[in-house]
């Protein structure tokens, strides 16, 4: 049997500038143009006011770790030969969080909340680039 | 007249554990079987139905299919799927339609055959796309299969990982600690004949520590189970009350709290909406923490438990673990907590056994778990990662 895929991500119309800005090397969130509200994942309409006029915001290639598990048992084959691997949560600007892993990790026990992380881009696929992180250098 | 005059009159689980050969919709035929039994009623007094949909079977239109197989012939069916909040949801539901008229007896009923379902086959059934192709994310497409499975997170475990992660570092508590819902689930399971951990046995600490970590720091028995089982429960007016064979359970009150519902979206740990859930809770039954004897809390991990004792009011900030371990939450304890197992020993119907547990603790019939002059009881519900969460009192008059 092939070795199993891994989940990728089912992407929406109104997230395209999201996944096309990561294959540039841009991290682009969504900003209300009406209220000034970032946030993320990318809707069509402010999640504060309801406005849809919205715009991209191009934010630096850093986060803070939220927090994080390092996951022991593979809930999918895709994961089988990644474990023990990250997953966390990272606050990319104040209370605006994304899903990512960490990695470049050499010792799970130098993880903690509050962390500096920087922007690792992993293109995954030939047009599909992921958003992971790397415990900040220094 | 309000929902207050609206009364739990039938409760009744089948059998949990493993069961190959049935199928959901067997398992909630058979709960519905029982619970009308318990109350006395026929198939035909049934005039309101809400059910769950079970991941087991995700099909469209599950109440009316379910209420055709079943012959009933109800004025309105509706399931409710809202994950976990959907039992204690479908009983509020149930009482405020019963106190504005539109119905006299309600059943709601919730199960699935979690255990011994091939996972190619259900609502997750995309997690095993034909070989070679991608996974179209079947009925779990959205933001969870765009933003959150690509990095491996498409699991409760992993949100709950990193809320304990979170709750440990910010009160300093230590892996040890973190034990006492687990070892308060099983010495209950060891009590309950019917608990899926029943021959089992209680659990020691060494045990529990010794267990494997599943999602750090996370270990396996803080982890709930899977089951096959299915358990319902009627409602239904006073004046029907009267006549049926069992102590009726009033519904006293209850309330919700809607935040989110992917992992990336939760609020902090002290924002949850637990908080506004009891709140709303309390103040629609004019209750208390003081005032509830005991309490059944969705228990998917052990660090649920812990979230919401210090959420709802029982214990103070960062002092859930401690609480939970005190024998606190034990029979004979200050507030009992899942006398029948919970989730981690009993098992997993989503929370629809929380509800069929807390009538029959009301209603004196639990023998050696019972708990002594059960009065007042808090029952929760709470769906996806601390996101949607639902707060029910019940009282024996």
């Amino acid at each position: 049997m092939a070795a199993a895929l891994k989940l990728m991500p089912i992407q929406s119309p109104e997230s395209m500038p999201y996944w096309e800005g990561l294959r540039a090397r841009k991290i682009l969130i969504p900003e209300c143009k009406d209220c000034g509200h970032t946030f993320f994942y990318p809707r069509t309409q402010c999640t504060k006011c309801l406005s849809p006029n919205l715009d991209w915001k191009e934010v630096p290639p850093k986060a803070k770790l939220w927090s994080w598990t390092v996951v022991h048992q593979a809930f999918h084959e895709g994961w089988a030969d990644e474990v023990p691997f990250v997953i966390a949560l990272v606050e990319i600007l104040p209370g605006v969080r994304m899903m990512t892993n960490i990695v470049d990790c050499a010792s799970f026990d130098k993880l903690k909340i509050g962390m500096d992380v920087e922007a690792v881009f992993d293109d995954v696929r030939e047009t599909v680039t992921l958003l992971k992180f790397r415990p900040a250098a220094g | 007249m309000g929902s207050k005059d609206a009364f739990i009159v039938g409760a009744a689980d089948t059998k949990i554990g493993k069961q190959p050969d049935k199928t959901a919709m067997q398992l909630y035929g058979e709960a519905t079987r029982n619970a009308l039994a318990d109350a006395g009623l026929k198939k035909e007094d049934v005039d309101l139905v809400y059910t769950g949909l079970p991941h087991s079977a995700p099909i469209l239109c599950f109440p009316p299919i379910f209420c055709e197989i079943m012959g009933l012939k109800p004025a309105f069916c509706s399931s409710m799927e809202a994950g976990g909040a959907s039992p204690v949801q479908m009983v509020l539901a149930a009482a405020d339609a019963i106190a504005a008229g539109r119905g006299e007896v309600a059943l709601c009923v919730f199960g699935d055959k979690t255990a011994t379902t091939d996972p190619a086959r259900g609502a997750y059934a995309w997690m095993r796309p034909e070989e070679g192709k991608q996974s179209s994310g079947g009925i779990t497409t959205g933001p969870t299969m765009e933003f959150e499975a690509p990095y491996g997170s498409f699991i409760a475990t992993i949100a709950f990982a990193m809320l304990a992660q979170r709750y440990m570092a910010r009160y300093n508590i230590k892996p040890e600690q973190m034990a006492g819902p687990s070892l308060s689930a099983r010495a209950y399971g060891a009590m309950n004949p019917e608990a899926q951990m029943h021959s089992k046995g209680a659990l020691t600490l060494e045990q529990y520590m010794a267990g494997r970590l599943i999602a750090a720091p996370l270990r396996v028995m803080d982890c709930s189970l899977v089951s096959d089982g299915a358990a319902a429960v009627i409602v239904t007016s006073k004046a029907v009350a009267e006549g049926t064979r069992k102590k009726p359970i009033r519904v006293l009150g209850g309330g919700g709290e809607t935040t989110h519902w992917n992992v990336m979206a939760t609020p902090d740990i002290q924002d949850m909406a637990a908080r506004k859930s009891a709140e709303r809770a309390y103040k629609s039954s004019g209750l208390t923490p003081k005032d509830i004897d005991l309490t059944c809390l969705y228990d998917c991990f052990s660090i649920t438990v812990m979230l919401q004792l210090e959420l709802m009011g029982f214990c103070d900030e960062g002092e859930g673990a401690a609480f939970a371990s005190s024998g606190a939450i034990g029979l004979g304890g200050k507030l009992p907590v899942n006398p029948m197992g919970g989730m981690m020993a009993h098992g997993h119907l989503a929370g629809m056994s929380h509800v069929t547990e807390m009538v029959k603790q009301l209603r004196g019939e639990c023998g050696v778990r019972q708990v002594n002059d059960a009065k007042i009881g808090l029952v929760t519900g709470n769906g996806g990662f601390m996101s949607d969460h639902t707060t029910m009192l019940l009282g024996r008059d």
